[in-house]
């Protein structure tokens, strides 16, 4: 199998200086924070503008070409539920690193997603929701064959939808997380890629248990097959847990400092 | 006939280059398994290098006949004699050869192999880097122990990083190498030697995994050309070195040695080495061959 691919999170507008940076079209902290995650091993970037306001398709151009213009072309996901400024990114998106990623089409009202990403030769975060999470995995496959289908009708290869299980939080879904982990096999075993925030399993638990939740989950969730995952590479213990997993699976070679490339 | 599916990999082989100005070589940067120039065109051929050993008495005549030699990439001068358990050359002695040496080779490309003592070697292949300057050698090898003794020789050599057949230790080397400073381009794969017979199986083995690695795992750490010393294992086995009058059914010694060193390397060519180094003119010549009749130029 590949390597795992991490999809840097930092760069979302629910953090407040980022939200600022954005408003003001600062490149500093955004690009702070990019280049931190690149060095620390992400592969693509999330960029999440919110759902933006009358100028999102101008910020999204300006986010895509200030980050790629700044950071070597590294490959982006493109994050909100604006199709108009996702549409406005994709115009001025460098495909030299690699292709650019939807983020996010369901197979409810978001649907429309896997047809953009087919039309731009892009990758897409599908969802396997409907407006609301999904309550089953006899549900969640439903919409996963619903997405696959729809993609692959309109020439898109399997490999460009990267499926997400949903990690929901556990602090009131705990009991979801078996499901989820099945779900996972489920997508290795039909021989698509998965993805997902990671983090967002350990919303609310406290500062120091959160590392400790996000790389456990995301050790077990690769053991079940996940090809991706959206989360911060600036978390240390999360970044040891995914290339230590990488080397147990066989997805990159062990030597003694593999922690440190 | 309909197309062939081509394999495609992310990973590449990093291309190397080293030598003198007018007489600079560049080998690696494939994208393929070796000899798969069906799947895409190899860049370079892979290269072939003779060997003289500082202990044989005609050095100095060998190297400028060498030179002349048009099916020889490159002459690897071999330091053996520095090693304490052989004859004990000070580093001295062997510099000034080295300098002679290089005084007769106008035409190519000059790589020097040390003698096998790290703690020797530490001294005497920097030294020799050194005195060289300017020739742009190729040194082999720098292991796990002496590393840190290469580093002042970058980026003005390219530097082997040798690991004894062992693939997670030839990966850690370029780790250790990169982050010693040591430009990425600078640095070749020395991943082990052997001969037919020998633990061969081992060797070629490892080598496909790295390269398998590099190419479909696009492994940084692992995306340089592999330089592989042959002579010394294969005419040091008992094919090359048993007599006639012991072995009188074993033919010819000196063709036993030539298809012992023949056989290892195009093996090891096979397993993906982008360069060999021989020590017989006549195994060169073959090695040469077959790389013009099946390699990139074929």
């Amino acid at each position: 199998m590949a390597k795992f691919i991490v999809v840097g999170e930092r760069i979302h507008c629910i953090s407040p200086s980022i939200k600022k940076a954005l408003a003001e079209r600062n490149p500093e902290p955004v690009l702070a924070r990019a280049k931190a995650q690149i060095e620390a091993g992400a592969d693509y970037l999330d960029v999440n503008i919110g759902p933006g306001g009358e100028d999102a398709e101008d910020l999204m151009k300006w986010a895509v070409t200030t980050i790629q213009g700044a950071c070597d072309d590294i490959p982006l996901a493109l994050d909100t539920a604006n199709t108009k400024a996702i549409e406005a990114g994709l115009s001025v998106y460098s495909r030299k690193k690699g292709k650019p990623v939807i983020n996010s089409a369901d197979a409810g009202d978001r649907i429309g997603n896997i047809d953009l990403a087919a039309a731009n030769d892009a990758i897409v975060i599908a969802l396997c929701a409907a407006g609301s999470i999904a309550a089953d995995n006899d549900e969640r496959m439903a919409y996963c064959q619903t997405m696959l289908e729809r993609g692959l009708t309109l020439g898109m290869s399997e490999n460009d939808i990267w499926f997400d299980p949903s990690f929901v939080v556990v602090k009131g879904m705990q009991e979801k997380y078996t499901e989820i982990l099945e779900a996972l096999k489920l997508f290795k075993d039909m021989g698509l890629n998965s993805t997902g925030g990671i983090s967002n399993n350990s919303n609310g638990a406290p500062k120091s248990v959160r590392p400790v939740m996000d790389a456990t989950l995301i050790s077990m969730a690769m053991a079940c097959g996940l090809s991706s995952a959206i989360c911060n590479p600036c978390d240390e213990r999360v970044m040891q847990a995914i290339k230590t997993a990488d080397i147990f699976l066989g997805n990159t070679l062990y030597a003694d400092s593999y922690l440190e490339i | 006939m309909p197309e062939l599916k081509k394999q495609v990999f992310r990973g590449a082989i990093r291309e190397v280059t080293f030598g003198p100005e007018g007489h600079r070589l560049s080998f690696g940067g494939e994208a393929t398994y070796p000899f798969y120039s069906f799947d895409k065109v190899e860049p370079h051929r892979r290269i072939v290098g003779l060997e003289v050993l500082d202990t044989d008495p005609e050095f100095l005549e060998k190297c400028a006949g060498y030179d002349a030699l048009e099916y020889v990439d490159f002459i690897c001068l071999h330091l053996a004699g520095g090693d304490p358990n052989n004859e004990n050359k000070s580093t001295e002695e062997l510099l000034k050869l080295v300098e002679n040496a290089a005084g007769r080779i106008k035409n190519k490309p000059i790589a020097v192999a040390g003698c096998d003592n790290t703690e020797k070697d530490a001294e005497l292949l920097p030294a020799c880097a050194c005195a060289l300057t300017g020739y742009g050698i190729l040194l082999l090898s720098a292991k796990e122990e002496n590393l840190e003794a290469f580093k002042k020789s970058a980026p003005e050599v390219i530097l082997g990083a040798e690991s004894s057949v062992d693939i997670n230790l030839a990966k850690q080397l370029d780790v250790l190498a990169v982050q010693a400073g040591i430009p990425e381009d600078h640095i070749v794969i020395n991943a082990g030697n052997a001969a037919c017979g020998y633990g061969f199986e081992y060797l070629v083995s490892t080598m496909e995994r790295i390269r398998a690695a590099a190419l479909s795992q696009d492994d940084k750490m692992l995306q340089m050309p592999v330089v592989t010393l042959i002579g010394p294992d294969s005419w040091g086995t008992k094919e090359a070195q048993a007599g006639e009058e012991d072995m009188p059914g074993w033919g010819d010694r000196l063709e036993r040695g030539r298809k012992m060193e023949i056989m290892s390397a195009v093996g090891v060519l096979a397993a993906g080495s982008d360069a060999v180094i021989v020590r017989d003119p006549v195994s060169a010549a073959a090695i040469f061959a077959l790389e013009t009749k099946l390699g990139a130029d074929g």
